[in-house]
């Protein structure tokens, strides 16, 4: 069925009956924060699924690391030569999934996925293999925060872009889910012994609480964002919107979007070696050095400058879509409280 | 689907010294698969990134032409942990390629066109590959006159000496090395490349230029064309910046809305000039 | 606005008017409520921005090396270099001193707004306080905070909600500032003595255990370094690709050797601030290990930084009679710590 009730209490059960032929995360407790964590299948706990903690607004790491970990081998090598090529293709579910985590990953696909100029055809197939094995299931947002801007940027707070199944948390403990694409179909079959029909309450249920967010989310002024910061690339608004800025990376590093990453190689000194790729940011002053001297960006304002103008500007036109998902991350996790709401909104303004 | 972080394996054929510093040094490079070699379709414009498994990738431009088949040509000047490792490589190392990468020089467009050829220093390298190129014999016909002018701080340090000689003896191509200022042993042109090029004054007529050189050589060459009739199209120049993936994955590159591994190297300087200076 | 606020804006006005400075730096409101943020102003009417409340935990020492790094070889044309004001706490104005021991600053290029501290108030407990709740808006009422969030709004003691770093603050008071505000000051606390001594009874293996479960949370976004005021090498050594002393990825064995260096280049000149404890997105409990070397510094060299700047620090300076027991019978420390 393409819409099926979960009953309260039985969310567990579900996690652990899916844990039998994937590798199940979820939010979990990690020290002081929530971040995904396997609680059923490979890597998990027996008893994984307590770990689950559903109540807080969004994870501190976006879902980006369950496809595009912050440290991935690309391959193995010995004495000058390839040995084994890494091959992700376990199964997986991503649940708990916020809608703007989940829109997050159809512009990953862009990038990862075929180059979009002419003749050049690269995948990235550690990413397309991750993702052709995952399976999304998204939970709406009943209470969106105060930092969250979703529906400025081209979001929902119960928005489907990118996710397999949508999960909404109804007033009665249990949970909606709808499959939205045939690989959520095909999970919610699996298990379809877990649930039940939706009444017509419940379905109406669902449409009061996705209006009702979405009437919570707080406006930012994100309208021609891509005019007014073209606009605005040389203004003087850069410096002082900016100038508190500690280039620590912490933004591009929850942001799920956010996808540069370094290339090394670590040798164990005996001829054997692994070359990764890990995340990296256009905030550090190194990213763009050159091994001249010259650097492109030295200053921090060009480089927070970069990477606003990259998600309002350049990616509108090179990706067809704004890679800012107003999840609100970076302005929660910002040192100094540098709002990427208030940048954009500043952007052409008068002084 | 083909992975495009796989080092294509080569071996080191021969080490060449190009230049009286030493720094600079010409690696030819045979592919170990005869597969690979025949997939390894090119033009001249694109690079690769050379692999150096335990110690990194470097992307350079290549230097060869793909009329010369059976292997490639890397001209390397040592700067950092790659190319230092790769100036201390001896014939017989095993090695990796990632490549081709890049737009090529606009070969479409140079199609029965004069070609003005601007260079300078290290940044020669890709231009030996379109001048090998538009030299050969069955490709000579399909260009109109081409002028090069090609210039060094001092004679020692001008790449491609053989070439060189080979090109200026030649009646198909009017090269015009230079030096910046003069040198005992030294009875060729002495002046900046920018100068040089004011002096020789080519047409701009049906010409299109290909500008490789210096930040500042760039900088001063660009007026003298403008002012020679260029239009900004038919400007041609080739960026360098800082890459990684060098297929427009890892953001590093990314300059405005392109991507200086994948929408460039090569870019009409109208276009550049729609970028942000950032490069 | 409370008395304070008032006296730093018309002081901060006053270093404007009398040229004294080119900029100041101070906090204002920000954006999440209840924070407050830096705030760099450019002229007298800009003061009227700046805030003073128990949310200013920024230190803002941390702006200066970059201010005045020198970019080239000195060729003694260059223009004066640019006066900062800057409003600094207790543990700020030490990084300041330290930063001018190490000639990153020039002190008398620095005009030092101090305002005596009662303590910070951490985001964290205060949030946990409330149950997690979205705080809307808290406000400062004597010992206590009006807190709303959610529906509610309660009031929290101080005391219960202030960041550990300045319940155990030895030196709440910025010595040596310009302009001295008149504010009370917290009564000096142990300096975290406790929490060290707690952790440095574990056996060897339980610290090590401890650490790496910290350091696996560690995504080496390196937003620990850049709040540091004294972290301000160019290249740090962790991105330095020659040698390569560490890989760049999360994998815990490079975390916990990230970590383990830069506390230990901070022997000697972290003043315990907890900036980096606040940046860090994950949480991670670095406190415990940056005390643990501060009082481990405090404790072998009779060395507290931050306030003498003719004092030599203790990790350029080699005195005959320095310990060397740590060498020769290093399990002698293990037993007596």
């Amino acid at each position: 069925m393409k819409e099926a009730i979960l009953s309260k209490g039985r969310l567990e059960e579900f996690l652990g009956a899916m844990g039998n032929t994937a590798a199940v995360y979820a939010p979990v407790e990690s020290g002081q924060n929530i971040v995904f964590g396997a609680v059923s299948g490979p890597g998990a706990a027996s008893d994984g699924v307590r770990s689950l903690r559903l109540g807080a607004s969004n994870t501190r790491l976006s879902v980006k690391g369950l496809f595009f970990p912050q440290r991935e081998p690309l391959f193995s090598f010995r004495d000058d030569a390839v040995k084994a090529v890494a091959e992700p293709k376990a199964p997986l579910v991503a649940f708990g999934v916020r809608p703007c985590d989940a829109m997050a990953l159809t512009f990953l696909d862009k990038v990862f996925g075929p180059a979009r100029v002419g003749s050049l055809k690269h995948e990235d197939p550690y990413y397309l293999a991750r993702r052709g094995a995952g399976t999304v299931i998204s939970l709406g947002c009943n209470k969106p925060c105060s930092t969250c801007f979703c529906t400025s940027v081209g979001g929902h707070p119960f928005g489907i872009a990118g996710t397999d199944v949508l999960a909404t948390e109804l007033p009665d403990g249990s949970l909606l889910l709808e499959a939205v694409t045939e690989k959520g179909q095909a999970l919610l079959d699996r298990h379809a012994g877990l649930f039940s029909a939706p009444s017509s309450a419940q379905l109406d249920d669902k449409g009061r609480i996705s209006r009702a967010a979405e009437a919570a989310v707080r406006p930012v002024h994100a309208a021609d964002a891509k005019a007014r910061a073209d606009a605005a690339f040389d203004s003087a608004v850069w410096e002082a919107l900016t100038s508190s800025c500690l280039g620590c990376g912490a933004c591009t590093f929850v942001c799920p979007t956010c996808h540069c990453f370094d290339i090394s190689d670590e040798t164990g000194g005996n001829g054997e070696g692994v070359r990764l790729r890990s995340w990296d940011s256009c905030q550090y002053p190194l990213f763009t050095a050159h091994a001249s001297g010259h650097n492109p960006r030295p200053a921090r304002r060009q480089r927070m400058r970069q990477r606003v103008m990259h998600k309002f500007s350049y990616t509108p036109e090179t990706a067809g879509m704004v890679s800012c998902m107003g999840c609100g991350r970076c302005v929660a996790v910002c040192p100094v409280n540098l709002d990427i709401r208030e940048i954009v909104a500043a952007l052409g303004a008068k002084p | 689907m083909t992975n495009p972080y796989l080092p294509i394996p080569v071996t080191i054929e021969e080490v060449t010294v190009e230049n009286d510093l030493g720094d600079i040094k010409t690696f030819r490079l045979g592919f170990d698969r005869p597969e690979d070699a025949e997939g390894f379709q090119y033009l001249p414009g694109q690079f690769a990134e050379l692999s150096v498994l335990g110690t990194g990738e470097s992307p350079i431009g290549i230097a060869s032409s793909p009329t010369e088949k059976g292997h490639l040509l890397f001209s390397v000047k040592r700067m950092g942990l790659v190319t230092s490792e790769l100036h201390a490589s001896a014939p017989g190392r095993k090695m990796g390629v990632r490549g081709p990468m890049g737009h090529p020089f606009p070969w479409d467009r140079l199609e029965g066109k004069n070609v003005l050829i601007v260079s300078g220093g290290f940044a020669f390298t890709t231009l030996r590959s379109a001048i090998t190129y538009m030299m050969h014999d069955g490709n000579r016909r399909r260009f109109g006159r081409i002028t090069a002018v090609y210039g060094a701080r001092e004679p020692g340090e001008l790449l491609y000496k053989d070439p060189i000689r080979q090109w200026q003896a030649s009646p198909q191509i009017t090269f015009v090395p230079t030096i910046d200022r003069p040198k005992d042993g030294w009875t060729g042109r002495v002046g900046l490349v920018p100068n040089v090029v004011k002096e020789l004054a080519p047409s701009a007529d049906g010409t299109l230029a290909l500008v490789c050189g210096p930040p500042i050589m760039i900088r001063f060459t660009i007026p003298v064309l403008l002012e020679l009739g260029f239009s900004k199209e038919d400007i041609i120049l080739s960026l360098e910046n800082r890459m990684k993936c060098g297929i427009g994955k890892c953001g590093r590159c990314n300059v405005g809305t392109r991507y200086v591994c994948l929408d460039g190297p090569v870019f009409t300087y109208a276009q550049l000039e729609k970028l942000p200076p950032e490069y | 606005m409370n008395d304070i606020t008032r006296e730093i804006r018309s002081a901060v006005a006053g270093l404007f008017e009398e040229k004294r400075i080119d900029r100041f730096i101070g906090h204002e409101k920000g954006s999440v409520p209840p924070r407050s943020r830096p705030a760099f102003l450019s002229r007298a009417e800009d003061a009227e921005r700046l805030v003073w409340d128990g949310f200013c935990s920024n230190n803002l020492a941390v702006y200066l090396p970059e201010i005045y790094r020198r970019q080239g070889p000195k060729k003694g044309n260059e223009p004066p270099l640019p006066r900062t004001g800057l409003l600094l706490k207790g543990c700020d104005m030490r990084s300041l001193i330290a930063l001018a021991k190490e000639r990153q600053v020039p002190r008398e290029n620095v005009v030092v707004v101090g305002v005596p501290c009662a303590g910070m108030v951490s985001l964290r407990k205060l949030s946990a306080a409330v149950g997690g709740e979205e705080i809307l808006d808290a406000m400062e009422e004597g010992d206590g905070l009006r807190v709303t969030a959610g529906v509610r709004t309660v009031t929290v003691r101080r005391e219960d909600v202030l960041e550990d770093s300045c319940l155990s603050c030895r030196h709440p008071v910025p010595e040596g500032a310009d302009v001295t505000i008149k504010a009370k000051a917290r009564p000096a606390g142990d300096g975290g003595d406790a929490v060290v001594a707690a952790f440095a009874a574990l056996a060897r293996t339980e610290r090590w255990a401890a650490f790496r479960v910290e350091m696996s949370r560690c995504i080496r976004c390196y937003a620990c370094r850049q709040a540091c005021p004294t972290c301000y090498c160019k290249v740090c050594f962790a991105e330095d690709n020659n040698p390569g002393w560490l890989g760049g990825g999360s994998e815990v064995t490079d975390a916990m050797l990230f970590h383990l260096i830069r506390i230990y280049h901070q022997a000697g000149r972290c003043v315990e601030c907890d900036a980096c404890v606040r940046a860090c997105p994950m949480g991670i409990d670095l406190r415990t290990f940056t005390r643990k070397m501060a009082a481990d510094v405090r404790q072998m060299f009779g060395f507290t930084p931050g306030f003498d700047i003719k004092e030599k620090p203790p990790l350029c300076t080699f005195r005959e009679d320095d310990g060397q027991a740590f060498i020769t019978d290093p399990d002698a420390k293990e037993r007596s710590s």
